[in-house]
């Protein structure tokens, strides 16, 4: 893929800033796929305490990668983040971006996108290490729960029942979004986008799961070691500060 | 107690009148002032969470929070830094602004008009509106100023002194209206007469300006100084925008963000709550400056 990513910047030199991959700074959602193919992850929990594992082997080889295709294969701005990757897109920079399945919409939009683009945008789930594999693609966000002082638990617990269940989630599946079940991700259909997106949200990964996840994404540590790491920092000793300001943070 | 009104013979008799209409303001003040001030101080004494929050016990800590701030190496840095860009911001501030003003003294009136209204443009824009606008200026890859430079990808947010660069240029162009308005208003009170002597004895310009113009306006100079000292301190819309923009959010903390990120952002409304403490003492400290001046000058 890297390979496709130069043979792209390499065929239009021409246009400026032109990105065989479309990375900006800030977009470390698009970093984590490469950490967690190479077998390296954002913290672990080992009795009862977070570890920061950004700086261990496995993860610097994978933000190693990441830094080469920032490198030589993207020209977005390295302290940018992905809200402007459709305009790039409509203005003919960008070769690849990652992006989550609604992406396309917001590329072909009326009033700020490219209409005329959609027969040409296609999609693939990002490859993993060997042929045939597919990376862990980050995928969540959305939760389900029920309020521990509601007044009708019982209905909310049935109505939850309800929202998981075969044929609702299959409903999502009919139209082209990812069903909160894995068993029906073969069953998403509708654009190259969506069944792209299934088939990656069958290796799929989170975020430490701990109350004070939060708190390390609204110091934004992860943006600003992606955005060092974009400028040609160290990786190693970047992920080394971002480690200790995470264990601080989920530890605290 | 004085009687001013002259109008009520009587002495001494109290008339719940003007106590009473003096309640709705009280109140007000009361619920919108009062109540966040005890609040942040119960906070910044307490053990308060995320947990917390959702209902567990508080339990008084003390002066833990502020244990903890003192002993942080970035809460000097980023005090530091806040002084820093309040003193730089407050000074050109007030040149640019002094220099406008006498800029509009001479100018023609359609001129002056076209001035006046072009700063008033300035002033009026909300502090949101006018950063997003100047962050488009400065965008990495579509920004004019690039454009205009000829240095297409150069990343302005990315390194912290460019970040204050464009950060100043927002704060200190949203200020300048006010003081050069206000400056402008004092100058015109300035009598010719006076100038004209002081030329005509000899003074050259720059004598003439320090000597009359300055010591003129050196009430409205020292009020707007204060004041100018007091709005970039707390400044938060600027800075936080930007570092959503680009900028590396660690380096480019100042006091009023970096409180919000602690309470808002990590849940320590508890610490949050201190460094707002910190920033309200260095507050009332300038405050008290400005209201010396301010009755001082009643006094002249």
């Amino acid at each position: 893929m890297l390979a496709a990513g130069k043979k792209l910047k390499a065929d239009n030199a021409s246009t400026a800033n032109f990105s065989g991959m479309y990375l900006p700074g800030k977009n470390w959602f698009a970093a984590l796929p490469f950490l967690w193919v190479n077998g390296g992850d954002i913290a672990v929990q080992d009795s009862g305490k977070w570890k920061g594992m950004l700086s261990s082997d496995k993860s610097v080889t994978g933000l190693t990668q990441f830094q080469q295709f920032i490198e030589q294969t993207s020209g977005a701005p390295k302290d940018g983040d992905d809200s402007k990757d459709y305009i790039a897109f409509c203005k003919g920079e960008v070769g690849m971006m990652p992006a989550p399945g609604w992406k396309p919409g917001q590329i072909i939009n009326k009033d700020d996108g490219c209409p005329d683009m959609e027969s040409k945008i296609g999609a693939f789930a990002m490859p993993g290490l060997t042929a045939g594999t597919t990376s862990p693609a980050f995928l969540g966000g959305s939760n389900l729960a029920i309020s521990a002082k509601s007044k009708h638990a019982d209905l909310a617990t049935d109505l939850l029942k309800i929202l998981v269940s075969k044929d609702y989630q299959k409903q999502f599946a009919d139209q082209g979004t990812i069903p909160a079940l894995k068993s029906l991700l073969g069953d998403v259909t509708g654009s190259d986008a969506a069944t792209a997106q299934a088939k990656a949200a069958e290796n799929s990964r989170f975020v430490p799961s701990s109350e004070n996840w939060a708190a390390v994404e609204a110091s934004n540590v992860l943006p600003d070691m992606i955005v060092a790491i974009s400028g040609g920092a160290d990786v190693k000793s970047e992920a080394a500060k971002a480690d200790a300001a995470i264990e601080a943070t989920l530890n605290g | 107690m004085e009687h001013a009104d002259g109008i009520t013979p009587r002495r001494r008799r109290v008339r719940p009148l003007p106590y009473v209409l003096l309640l709705p303001a009280v109140a007000a003040l009361v619920l919108m002032l009062g109540y966040p001030i005890v609040r942040l101080f119960t906070l910044a004494l307490q053990n308060f969470g995320l947990k917390q929050q959702f209902g567990a016990a508080a339990n008084w800590v003390g002066l833990k929070n502020f244990r903890t701030i003192v002993h942080d190496p970035e809460f000097w840095a980023v005090l530091r830094r806040t002084l820093a860009f309040c003193a730089v911001n407050a000074v050109l501030t007030i040149a640019l602004g002094m220099a406008i003003a006498l800029l509009l003294k001479r100018l023609g009136s359609k001129m002056r008009l076209l001035t006046m209204l072009g700063l008033m443009l300035a002033w009026s824009m909300p502090a949101l509106t006018s950063t997003v606008i100047w962050q488009w200026i400065f965008d990495t890859q579509y920004g004019i100023a690039n454009w205009a430079l000829g240095r297409q990808g150069q990343s302005w947010l990315s390194n912290p002194l460019t970040f204050y660069f464009v950060a100043t240029i927002i704060v200190v162009w949203m200020g300048i209206p006010f003081v050069a308005f206000t400056l402008y208003a004092g100058l015109t009170q300035i009598p010719e007469e006076t100038m004209e002597a002081a030329a005509i004895d000899g003074a050259n310009p720059w004598q003439r300006f320090r000597d009359i113009v300055v010591a003129a306006l050196k009430p409205i100079l020292l009020i707007l100084t204060s004041l100018s000292v007091l709005w970039d301190f707390r400044v938060f819309t600027q800075v936080y925008v930007l570092q959503r923009a680009g900028g590396i959010t660690r380096d480019t903390n100042l006091l009023g963000v970096y409180a919000y990120r602690i309470s808002i952002g990590a849940n320590h409304f508890d610490r949050g709550a201190a460094v707002a403490i910190v920033m309200v003492v260095i507050t009332v400290l300038m405050t008290m400056f400005y209201l010396r001046s301010m009755t001082r000058q009643e006094e002249l």
